[in-house]
């Protein structure tokens, strides 16, 4: 893989947040470039989940900024982040419970005409089409990460595997530019990691940026071309995972000792 | 400005009012997510419990009645908590239902206390209280023993949550659920308790209410039940020292309003603080709520 | 007989009327999640509009009148009454959802209804307080010369036909794309907002789509009564239309019907027929009303999903016939994850 020289596909300055005197995030800065997987690893407590909320603008920021694709979208309410071309799972899986899990793939899928209530009526043969059109896509989608047979089964009925993958395979229809996912692998066998990973390789592939948390070294290793290193809600460290692997904070980080405020990077 | 002065004092009984039945719902609110609508029934229940004892059944002096209904509400309480709300509660991780649920026990209470009381209006067999002059303020003894008991029951009540194990472990309980089953806390006695308590308090809140209204009817006590959600919201959702500051500010406020507005929106000043508090100071006033 | 014809076909309109009022809390609650505790506050809205835009205007005089009429004909003042609603709802909607999280959201919408009702009862200048609007004209009975019986048949017809467009629109509604967001937000708001939809948006229009049909059924009945007043509805009386939605089962357009014929024949106008003509005393009226909170406590526990419940949308019904890819199961992931 050679890195082009682009500007990032997002950028995260000096975030900060903190929960009643609790602070979870303190002046994460880093970049996620494009067309790479990107990790963001760190112990647990770090603020990495924070971080990927503050992001996707489902928890607003204290202070910082986030750039998308070169616009700026700090304090944007997340549905507007999500529109601009961002996906995100959830580290506990999040599934449209009550609904099919085809239609949680359908609802998600962007600028549906249906989404209208002026043209359910007034252009219901469009709609229809249209609805047809995006529920054979989903059936694509889910017959690649093995979801087919459940098709019409409610989402809250998922296996906890299951959900993981739904998670990704809502992400995918909705073709984002950069995904965020939180620990996509935690809990579920080895064989599916193994699969999950290939996944995310292939989605990177076919162009996405990927930003990925996860606590397996190894994995990280082996699918995640960029690392970064968050600990007590900063950025200690980013590069690659065998320079990493050299850096002493980043050693200490991992051993669970204190890291000295003086010793951030 | 005398008139003034009687309405303050009108205020200051209303206040002990509410106090008592405000301390008894946020000891409720401590320990569960959701809005219990009842809570008016539960106070009219104690009054007409009292009614009974007092003039359809045994003929007791009312002083001796009333406590025997307060305490009886208390068990009521306890019993539809343990059959009804917290199986609900259980089951339904969404508050909204098992607040449909505690919609339907007001209804439930109201229509069977309809069927028992009728909807006539009611008065409890006791001397009549004149009104005396007391400093610049109008009260009659009986309302004056309402107010001298709420005091005390608040300093009970202090005393209990601050001095003795129990209260510590009530305390605990509604502070953090979660912990307080990991501390060996029996959290079953404990909520038994403190539905209890909550009980009791609203029965004594709806016999102080008739006593200070001096008559009572099925759905008198119901039409206050946001009058006391007002105090509770504005001292805290959970904090009992809150509910009773929050009590006398909105016994105050309601009484006194009929000076400088219609006399029919005295109630909604209550459910106008509700509105408000809830719309610009949720975070702030009421932390406890929607903890799942 | 004909007496109890009468009462027939009023229940029959009520019945129906209720079907119309359950559809739209199902629409704002069970399918967007919303706990509008405030729904029967646009019945009465609606029920107020309707009189006040059939009626002509009557100055203030000895407490009675009404801020202003339009003497428009029953049929349409109707629908007008309902719009003018549904867009107060949206405000109402607009104000509260904005800065509300569902739980509080809950009780200020009852706090709403109450100072509303209060209002309605204490204010003379524009709806005559208690005495409220009287002599709401009965749609067409001027028009066809027909007397009070026959203009009951002829609008509880009348209210069917509405019914039927009210449950195409939501069928419709429901099934479409805009549905689904719906749903969605009702499973999880946060997940909603995360796949690009606004939930805000979204939330307004359901609750101005649910006072809408609420509007219509207020209307109705005051069209029914002839009169309208704060003694004809009650905020408390929402606990009705959410046991409806919850026995009928909820998110299903058939089950409202289901939902408002069982409580209002055999809870609310069958007793209340029984009581006045056959018991001569309310006292079964008021234990069968009691009785609807026994009712819902029920249905939810031993049967939550209703009498009749939601229907999934099977991929057939998305795309029109039955899927042709051939699965390709892959056998890794049949094995589950670690406990
Ligand atoms: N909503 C919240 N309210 C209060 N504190 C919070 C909240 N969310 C996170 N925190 C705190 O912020 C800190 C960072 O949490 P976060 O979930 O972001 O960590 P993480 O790196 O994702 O950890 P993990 O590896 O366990 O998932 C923790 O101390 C956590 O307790
Ligand atoms: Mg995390």
């Amino acid at each position: 893989m050679t890195t082009q020289p682009t500007t990032p596909i997002l950028s995260t300055r000096e975030l900060r947040k903190s929960f009643l005197g609790v602070t979870a995030v303190n002046g994460a800065t880093f970049d996620v470039p494009r067309n790479l997987i990107t990790a963001l690893i760190g112990p647990n407590g770090a603020g990495k989940t924070t971080v990927v909320s503050l992001i996707s603008g489902q928890i607003k920021a204290d202070s910082g900024q986030v750039t998308i694709d070169g616009a700026d979208v700090s304090g944007w309410p997340a549905h507007r982040i999500s529109q601009q071309g961002l996906m995100r799972t959830f580290q506990l899986s999040r599934e449209l419970g009550g609904m099919t899990v085809l239609e949680n793939l359908m609802v998600s899928a962007r600028r549906q005409t249906g989404e209208n209530l002026v043209n359910v009526f007034l252009r219901p043969g469009a709609v229809k089409k249209e609805e047809a059109a995006l529920a054979a896509r989903a059936l694509e989608i889910l017959n690649r990460y093995g979801l087919y047979h459940l098709r019409d089964s409610r989402a809250q009925a998922l296996s906890g595997g299951q959900k993981k993958l739904l998670e990704i395979s809502r992400a995918v229809i909705a073709d984002p530019k950069i995904l965020l996912l939180d620990e996509p692998m935690a809990g579920v066998n080895p064989a599916l990691i193994e699969k999950i990973g290939e996944y995310i390789i292939d989605l990177r592939d076919g162009g996405m940026s990927i930003l990925m948390i996860e606590h397996n070294l190894g994995i990280v290793e082996k699918i995640c071309d960029n690392v970064v290193v968050l600990a007590e809600g900063r950025t200690l460290a980013t590069g690659k995972m065998s320079e990493l692997r050299e850096n002493e904070d980043v050693v200490r980080a991992y051993l669970g000792e204190v890291i000295n405020a003086d010793n951030g990077r | 400005m005398h008139l003034f002065w009687i309405d303050f004092g009108t205020g200051l009984a209303t206040a002990a009012v509410v106090a008592l039945a405000a301390t008894g719902l946020t000891l409720q609110f401590g320990i569960t997510n959701y809005i219990n609508f009842a809570y008016g029934d539960f106070m009219g229940l104690g009054a007409l419990l009292t009614f009974a004892l007092n003039n359809q059944a045994f003929h007791l002096n009312f002083w001796i009645a009333a406590p025997i209904a307060a305490i009886l509400v208390g068990v009521f309480a306890v019993i539809a908590n343990q059959l009804l709300l917290a199986p609900f509660a259980r089951r339904f991780s969404n508050p909204a239902l098992t607040m449909i649920v505690t919609f339907g026990l007001s209804l439930f209470m109201a229509n069977v206390a309809t069927v028992i009381w009728t909807g006539n209006t009611l008065f409890f067999r006791m001397p009549i209280s004149v009104d005396k002059k007391v400093g610049p303020f109008l009260w009659s003894p009986d309302v004056m023993i309402v107010m001298g008991f709420a005091v005390l029951v608040m300093v009970m009540i202090h005393l209990l949550l601050k001095t003795t194990r129990l209260g510590k472990m009530m305390r605990a309980l509604s502070d953090n659920t979660s912990l307080a089953l990991t501390s060996g806390i029996d959290v079953r006695q404990i909520t038994n308790v403190t539905w209890f308590m909550s009980g009791l308090l609203a029965g004594l809140g709806g016999i102080a209410l008739a006593v200070e209204e001096a008559n009572l009817t099925v759905t008198s006590a119901e039409s206050y039940l946001f009058v006391i959600f007002a105090a509770v919201i504005l001292g805290g959702i959970g904090s009992v020292y809150g509910a009773m500051l929050g009590a006398l500010a909105i016994g105050l406020l309601t009484e006194t309003a009929p000076l400088y507005i219609n006399a029919g929106y005295k109630l909604d000043v209550g459910f106008f603080i509700v509105i408000v508090l809830l719309l610009f100071r949720p975070q702030g006033l009421v932390p406890r709520l929607g903890r799942s | 007989m004909s007496a109890f014809f009468l009462f027939f076909m009023t229940m029959v309109f009520y019945v129906i009327v209720f079907w119309i009022a359950s559809l739209g809390l199902d629409l704002v609650w069970s399918r967007t999640g919303i706990p509008l505790f405030a729904y029967y506050l646009y019945v009465a809205v609606g029920a107020y509009l309707t009189g006040l835009f059939s009626l002509p205007h009557v100055p203030l005089q000895n407490g009675v009148g009404n801020l202003f009429g339009f003497n428009l004909p029953g049929l349409l003042a109707l629908p007008l009454a309902a719009v003018v609603t549904g867009l107060f709802a949206m405000f109402v909607g607009a104000v509260f959802m904005r800065r509300l999280r569902t739980d509080y959201l809950a009780v200020v919408m009852v706090a709403v209804a109450l100072v509303i009702w209060d209002f309605s009862q204490n204010d003379i200048t524009l709806v005559s307080g208690n005495t409220g609007l009287t002599n709401i004209p009965l749609p067409l009975a001027g028009v066809l010369h027909i007397n009070i019986n026959q203009w009951t048949y002829l609008y509880t017809g009348v209210a069917f036909v509405w019914a039927l467009a009210l449950w195409w629109i939501m069928k419709t509604v429901s099934n479409s794309p805009t549905g689904r967001v719906f749903r969605a937000i009702r499973d999880d708001s946060v997940v909603a907002a995360t796949i690009g939809k606004n939930v805000y948006r979204y939330q307004i229009l359901s609750m101005g789509i649910g006072g809408f049909y609420a509007a219509i059924a207020g209307g109705f009945l005051a069209q029914l009564a002839t009169s309208w007043n704060p003694s004809s509805w009650a905020p408390f009386e929402v606990f009705n239309v959410f046991t409806m939605v919850i026995v009928g089962g909820v998110g299903s357009n058939l089950g409202m019907l289901v939902g408002a014929a069982l409580l209002q024949v055999l809870f609310i106008q069958g007793p209340t027929y029984v009581a006045s003509n056959y018991l001569h005393s309310p006292t079964f009226e008021t234990l069968a009303a009691a009785a609807i909170g026994v009712l819902m406590w029920l249905s939810l526990w031993f049967r939550p999903q209703g009498a009749v419940p939601e229907r999934l949308k099977s991929t057939a019904w998305y795309l029109g016939r039955e899927p042709a890819l051939q699965e390709t199961i892959n056998p890794d992931l049949t094995v589950e994850e670690r406990a």
